[in-house]
């Protein structure tokens, strides 16, 4: 009884102190209002480090973006110059770890070098190769996903934004009529339509322009992954339609493209990163497919999907190097996308915010 | 219609469709639900007009429908004397402007990822006023709503239900309206702190010349705030009056059950209070005559043709602002109501009874 009443006596003495330092609002939440003011980049920060895996996939991402970027410097050759080995001195492929020599066509050696991950079929170096062809399928990757997140996810918003109405069902229905092929499927389709190998098209207005080969190949793996953008946009649209907020700033005479621009996209952007960060590895194994069937990035041009294309004829004859290092490069890519977009979805999803 | 009327609402209806399916549209009639069907009345400069009524009943649609944020299917809404249709750009405008609404769920209505001097800011950037002294005048708010004006940079999730409340009302009044809608402006927040928001408003409402139109369930919210009230049924209103009058002398049968239902602070009481019997009808196929029939003990044959639906009249003639809308009226005058109400007229019925 005793310790009861010093406990209920405690508990009135600190419900009175608390009522009187917090001035002008007694319902303040004591907790709350003694917390530093924090941004909600550096609360995504937080909610993102706290997770091993996530801060794993950033760093082989960075590793890999790094790589990319500086394959010039890093790669030891260029990736189209023909080794010989230097044993009986043909273009067949040497074994990692071997010696090659370069020869001009006098005959004369050039360069006396050790191919660490081994030469190709046409006595390519290999590590060249992958850094410069990681390099084409990093920028087709990316590319794709930001053009399709771009477009999908504007359409996918003006969709829910009007709800229901006519250009909804316009955009939508156009998205569930490219939604369910599947992807290599259509963009072989696209290529039928668009030609593979650079075209120059006479326009109107620009005059002659030139697409090239790459930009053909972003262009259709993006149209497949618009749909997939603009659907998880739409959805996340039509839930924030239904906050308040929305209501009170058309009470107050917002436009609607205010209301969309700079509230309704501002919150429903995270959940299309998200995404976004997860198609990027299946984006990059559709072009590495398209690659393989001979309909993508063409030779000499270094591709990972290329190399693996190139590799399967040897695939019973022993050279293992051929298939094996890039395949693990695509494996590791993936993985990378795969771990950071988890990440980001723990980090961002609205169930882990405001918790700590 | 005189230059104190600010709002003039005649016979207003606003049906919403049921049905979505093409099949549906186009071979069956669509389903209506009447969420309001015909309802007339006024709000003067200055007033506090409360509309009370159970939930489903049509009373947020009627504060969306005044605000304009749903067209009507029927009726007309005129703001000073000038119909929502015919507003020019610029009438809208200031309509927008003068009229601002309060929401009922304070985690909704603020956008999550704004801080709260933006969502403040919102409003005044739109209407382009205050342009030099924006953040002045936030800290300003703040400190009128009973908010520390250092709390102007953080996030709603910051902040407790009543302060959320509150950075709303703050919203709502910074391009100085004339007229603020509160749509269940207390019902999301705890008992204690509905005191102080409804005290925040009445001093807000004396201070700014404010005039407020009320939605809510709660009686005793209306009975606190309002100097008119509108009880409204299946959208329709059963009864209005100045609030003194409605809450010592209800006419309607309805508005006897609705005081009846309040909870009484002594037990014994509470046990002699006749409540309902039944559910509210659905709204999408209401009772024919009088809405409340199927409920009402007092309700005869002539009661449910459709051809008795009760209009608003006012009952006596020395009381303008006294309409019910029910045939028997006169029987309830004459106290023939088997609903036995235990509000009574002087407001110290309690103890008297308690003690008998």
């Amino acid at each position: 009884m005793f310790y009861m009443h010093i406990l209920i006596h405690e508990y009135v003495y600190q419900e009175g102190t608390k009522m009187g330092s917090v001035s002008p609002d007694s319902e303040a939440d004591q907790n709350k209002s003694t917390t530093a003011q924090r941004s909600l980049l550096q609360q995504f920060w937080k909610n993102y480090k706290n997770n091993y895996l996530s801060i794993a996939g950033g760093a082989i991402i960075l590793l890999l973006v790094l790589m990319a970027l500086l394959a010039p410097i890093l790669a030891p050759h260029s990736p189209y110059e023909q080794f010989e080995t230097s044993d009986d001195s043909k273009f067949h492929p040497a074994e990692p770890g071997t010696e090659i020599i370069l020869t001009n066509g006098d005959g004369d050696i050039v360069e006396q070098t050790t191919a660490y991950l081994g030469t190709d079929n046409v006595g390519r170096d290999i590590l060249s190769r992958l850094l410069y062809g990681l390099r084409t399928t990093l920028v087709i990757g990316l590319s794709v996903v930001i053009t399709s997140l771009v477009i999908g996810s504007l359409a996918g918003a003006i969709a829910g934004f009007y709800q229901d109405s006519w250009i909804d069902n316009a955009i939508m229905r156009v998205m569930d009529v490219i939604f369910p092929f599947p992807s290599i499927v259509l963009a072989i389709a696209l290529l039928g339509v668009v030609g593979i190998g650079e075209t120059t098209y006479s326009l109107p207005i620009l005059g002659t322009v030139a697409v090239p080969n790459t930009a053909k190949i972003i262009l259709v793996i993006s149209v497949v992954y618009i749909p997939r953008f603009a659907r998880v946009m739409r959805g996340a649209v039509v839930t924030e339609m239904e906050e308040d907020y929305i209501d009170a700033l058309r009470t107050i005479g917002a436009s609607d493209f205010r209301i969309l621009l700079s509230d309704v996209i501002v919150n429903t952007v995270p959940s299309v990163v998200i995404q976004g960060s997860l198609y990027v590895g299946t984006a990059l194994l559709a072009s590495a497919g398209l690659s393989f069937l001979g309909l993508g990035i063409q030779p000499p041009q270094a591709s990972l999907g290329l190399m693996l294309s190139n590799s399967r004829d040897y695939v019973y004859s022993g050279e293992w190097w051929f298939s094996v290092f890039p395949g693990l490069l695509i494996a590791i890519t993936i993985l990378g996308f795969n771990l950071l977009g988890d990440g980001l979805r723990d980090a961002l999803d609205p169930r882990y915010q405001g918790e700590q | 219609m005189t230059d104190k009327e600010l709002f003039q609402v005649s016979g207003l209806k606003k049906y919403f469709d049921q049905s979505q399916g093409i099949i549906d549209r186009y071979l069956n009639d669509t389903d209506q639900v009447k969420a309001i069907n015909g309802v007339s009345f006024a709000v003067e400069r200055g007033e506090t007009v409360g509309v009370v009524g159970e939930s489903g009943c049509g009373k947020s649609t009627l504060a969306r429908c005044l605000i304009n944020l749903e067209n009507p299917t029927d009726g007309e809404i005129k703001y000073k004397g000038k119909k929502f249709e015919k507003f020019d750009s610029g009438e809208m405008d200031s309509f927008r402007k003068e009229v601002q609404m309060v929401f009922q769920d304070p985690a909704s209505s603020l956008n999550r990822r704004k801080t709260i001097s933006q969502t403040i800011k919102a409003p005044m950037e739109i209407h382009g006023i205050y342009e030099n002294s924006r953040d002045e005048r936030v800290r300003e708010l703040l400190e009128r709503v009973g908010l520390s004006p250092d709390y102007a940079n953080r996030y709603p999730h910051e902040f407790s239900g009543g302060q959320r409340q509150r950075v709303g009302i703050a919203r709502a009044l910074s391009v100085d309206p004339e007229v603020l809608i509160l749509d269940e402006p207390v019902s999301a927040l705890d008992v204690s702190i509905q005191a102080q928001i409804l005290n925040l408003l009445k001093d807000l409402q004396d201070d700014l010349d404010l005039t407020f139109v009320v939605i809510s369930h709660d009686l005793s919210v209306i009975e606190y705030m309002c100097n008119r009230v509108a009880v409204m049924y299946l959208g329709e209103f059963m009864e209005i009056a100045n609030s003194d009058v409605l809450f010592s002398n209800p006419q309607h049968p309805y508005t006897k059950a609705l005081l009846d239902a309040l909870p009484q602070p002594v037990p014994e009481l509470a046990r002699k209070r006749k409540t309902l019997e039944g559910n509210v009808p659905s709204p999408i196929n209401p009772p024919s005559g009088c809405v409340f029939h199927t409920r009402c003990p007092l309700a005869t044959e002539e009661c449910s043709e459709s051809r008795n639906d009760p209009e608003l009249n006012s009952i006596d003639q020395s009381d303008e602002n006294h309409k019910v809308a029910c045939i028997h009226v006169d029987e309830v005058t004459n106290d023939n109501l088997k609903v036995d109400s235990n509000i009574g007229n002087d407001g110290n019925y309690e103890v008297e009874n308690f003690n008998s």
